[in-house]
């Protein structure tokens, strides 16, 4: 693994080592008093200024003005509220969806920084899986042509199967009727599977529509291309050497056909079966006023199913409310030196800017001649 | 579905209240605890919601803006009124309260900021909290998309229609009145009794009542055009129609109006002269505010 600037933040009870930061959220690893990894995760919300930091460099390069960065900013802040939607009524009960979701869990702790503050609308923490990053996974494959990184037929088949995990995680979001919008590849992280599998599991859910109509308009549009593309700087920029493979398997998955397909095939057999629960109740009962109390819930079956956390989605780490303030506080976005690895991402866009002729050749002859 | 996580009372222990929508006087949040938490609108907010409703979300002319104001005003003031009828020293008031689906306030001056422009309250600064309720409005919305309904389906509404009147009645004999009666805006509770929810649109006043019972003002929600009024069904438009215009008269309203108001307060100012004054130059007013 590339080394990362290391910043630990000790808490009254956990320690926090900072892992990185996307336009909504900084992550922590949650480590033990004593050093010891715990295998979760704390995501601590940006404020406006962090995420107008974030979100401002790629948009002066469009030519937004102050006043458009301050609305997206605003708007990102309110989308961050439906990140609680995810963890209640029936997508907390799947848990494989929960697990595709990095097991995400929220902290039950209002906690405000010390001066009242009109920079967060509701500052809420969650937690999840500590799994590898996307912008960690891809490293070894960037630069191909120079030591020490030389890639193996080993590394070519872990990079389908992530292709093909994250074709799968979408396709799962999909039955639910939960749509990832972004496709950007930094909101997956990866989870060893099996023996040698891997897996893709969505580490940044705020990104998401349940609009069929918009989500549709994102598939016409191929957003996942956004990675491939150099001058999207708000994007994980994909190692050249995947470019061909990533195209042709998210080509082929990412259809308005597949989507219709998929497009709430489980919540609507959810749907269904409670409504017939509740015929069934509606149906035995000899007490009118019992009757007409069923016949009102099977009415609004459709709302009341994405309603109520359960109890095993609310985080039971007890993080202290001290620590919870003391990492709102600490905002060090754009305070920190790239690391290695952004560094190393950095230097690909730009030589994939300068130099795509002969990267796209490196890929003709390196990557087909070792995929089995 | 029912909530599994329940809110304890630790100082900062929080799950998110989600929001299960707003009216133009209230946002209403799910409190985990089978209640729910109405928070006012701004007036700026209220500005926003009325337009759009009103308007198909298409630009206002000037001409439309000047009553638009009146109208805010009465939202605000419609506001305003609820706490005096909460409080209200009804002998029984846990019945009275029933009917509302059990209303506390909350003392709003602690907790909302000091008004500044663009982010006002005036009037209303009303915080309470009420009953959880599956909404009638809700379900009238799902019918909606269907072209035909069943006939237990149509048996249902029936059902819940008589249930109204019933309920509305109870509260006139209260002394109080919805003066939109908007049906929508009704609910059940988890054991299933039925609530009138929408605390904002009530008065005191029969004399105010009698005008909007001359209005007819249900109509409105089998006239597709009035957006802000869940419609009921078509097939059941000559029920609704039929069964409100024989229940909602001046003579019924006037049969039940105030007989079962029995108070602490009431009677100890009828007597004092200072005090019917002022009720009179206060209920000037009402003929302000109306839209």
């Amino acid at each position: 693994m590339a080394k990362i600037p290391e910043i630990t933040i000790q808490g009254t009870v956990y320690n926090y080592r900072y892992i990185d930061h996307g336009a909504q959220f900084r992550v922590y690893a949650i480590l033990t008093a004593d050093g010891k990894e715990t295998g979760r995760a704390i995501k601590v919300p940006l404020s406006f200024e962090e995420s107008r930091h974030v979100l401002a460099p790629h948009l002066e390069s469009l030519e937004f003005t102050d006043d458009e960065i301050d609305r997206r900013t605003h708007a990102l802040l309110l989308r961050k509220q439906q990140l609680p939607s995810l963890l209640q009524g029936m997508y907390a009960n799947d848990k494989r969806l929960m697990y595709l979701l990095g097991n995400l869990k929220l902290v039950p702790v209002l906690a405000h920084p010390e001066k009242s503050s009109t920079e967060y609308f509701m500052p809420l923490h969650f937690t999840q899986d500590h799994v590898q990053t996307m912008a960690d996974f891809m490293h070894p494959f960037r630069f191909v042509q120079t030591p020490p990184y030389h890639i193996t037929l080993q590394d070519t088949r872990r990079a389908k199967q992530l292709m093909r995990a994250i074709v799968e995680l979408h396709y799962h979001l999909w039955e639910y009727g939960i749509f990832e919008i972004s496709f950007k590849l930094e909101n997956i992280g990866i989870v060893p599977h099996g023996r040698n599998g891997i897996q893709a599991i969505l580490v940044d859910a705020a990104e998401h529509t349940y609009d069929a109509e918009l989500a549709e308009a994102a598939i016409k549009k191929q957003r996942w291309y956004n990675c491939l593309k150099p001058e999207k700087t708000d994007h994980l920029f994909l190692p050249t050497i995947l470019h061909k493979e990533y195209s042709d398997i998210c080509n082929r998955a990412f259809t308005v056909e597949e989507f219709r397909k998929h497009w709430r095939k489980r919540s609507d057999v959810i749907e269904r079966r409670a409504g017939r629960r509740l015929w069934v109740r509606q149906a035995l009962t000899r007490n009118s006023k019992k009757e007409l109390s069923i016949w009102i819930e099977r009415q609004t079956l459709h709302n009341d199913l994405h309603r109520g956390m359960p109890k095993d989605r609310v985080d039971a780490m007890l993080i202290p409310h001290a620590d919870l303030r003391m990492l709102l506080e600490s905002g060090h976005v754009g305070d920190l030196p790239l690391s290695d690895i952004e560094q190393q991402e950095k230097a690909e866009r730009t030589m994939h800017e300068g130099n795509q002729d002969s990267m796209l050749e490196i890929y003709r002859h390196t990557f087909p001649t070792i995929t089995p | 579905m029912n909530d599994l996580y329940k809110t304890s009372h630790l100082q900062y222990e929080y799950v998110p209240f989600p929001e299960l929508g707003h009216g133009s006087q209230f946002h209403t949040y799910d409190t985990h605890d089978g209640r729910v938490l109405k928070l006012p609108l701004t007036k700026e907010e209220t500005y926003v919601v009325v337009s759009k409703r009103r308007h198909n979300m298409n630009p206002l002319s000037s001409k439309e803006i000047a009553p638009l104001d009146t109208r805010i005003h009465t939202i605000i003031n419609g506001k305003a009124r609820i706490p005096a009828m909460l409080n209200h020293s009804f002998y029984n008031a846990k019945d009275f309260l029933s009917i509302l689906g059990n209303p506390t306030i909350i003392d709003a001056e602690k907790v909302l900021p000091e008004d500044r422009p663009g982010k006002e309250w005036g009037a209303g600064r009303v915080i309470y909290t009420q009953d959880k309720l599956t909404m009638v409005g809700d379900m009238l919305k799902g019918f909606g998309e269907q072209p035909t309904l069943k006939a237990g389906d149509i048996s249902k509404i029936k059902q819940i229609i008589d249930l109204y009147i019933e309920q509305t009645y109870k509260l006139w004999s209260y002394g109080y009145a919805d003066y939109v009666f908007k049906l929508g805006d009704t609910g059940f509770d988890t054991a299933g009794n039925f609530v009138l929810a929408d605390l904002g649109e009530y008065s005191s006043d029969p004399t105010f009542m009698k005008k909007a019972l001359a209005d007819k003002r249900w109509l409105h929600s089998i006239i597709p055009d009035k957006i802000d009024f869940p419609q009921i069904p078509a097939q059941l438009h000559d029920y609704f129609a039929a069964t409100l215009n024989n229940a909602f008269t001046i003579e019924q309203f006037m049969s039940r109006w105030r007989t079962q108001h029995h108070c602490s307060s009431c009677k100890a100012t009828d007597d004092n002269v200072i005090s019917a004054f002022i009720a009179a130059k206060v209920a000037e007013i009402d003929f302000v505010d109306r839209w």
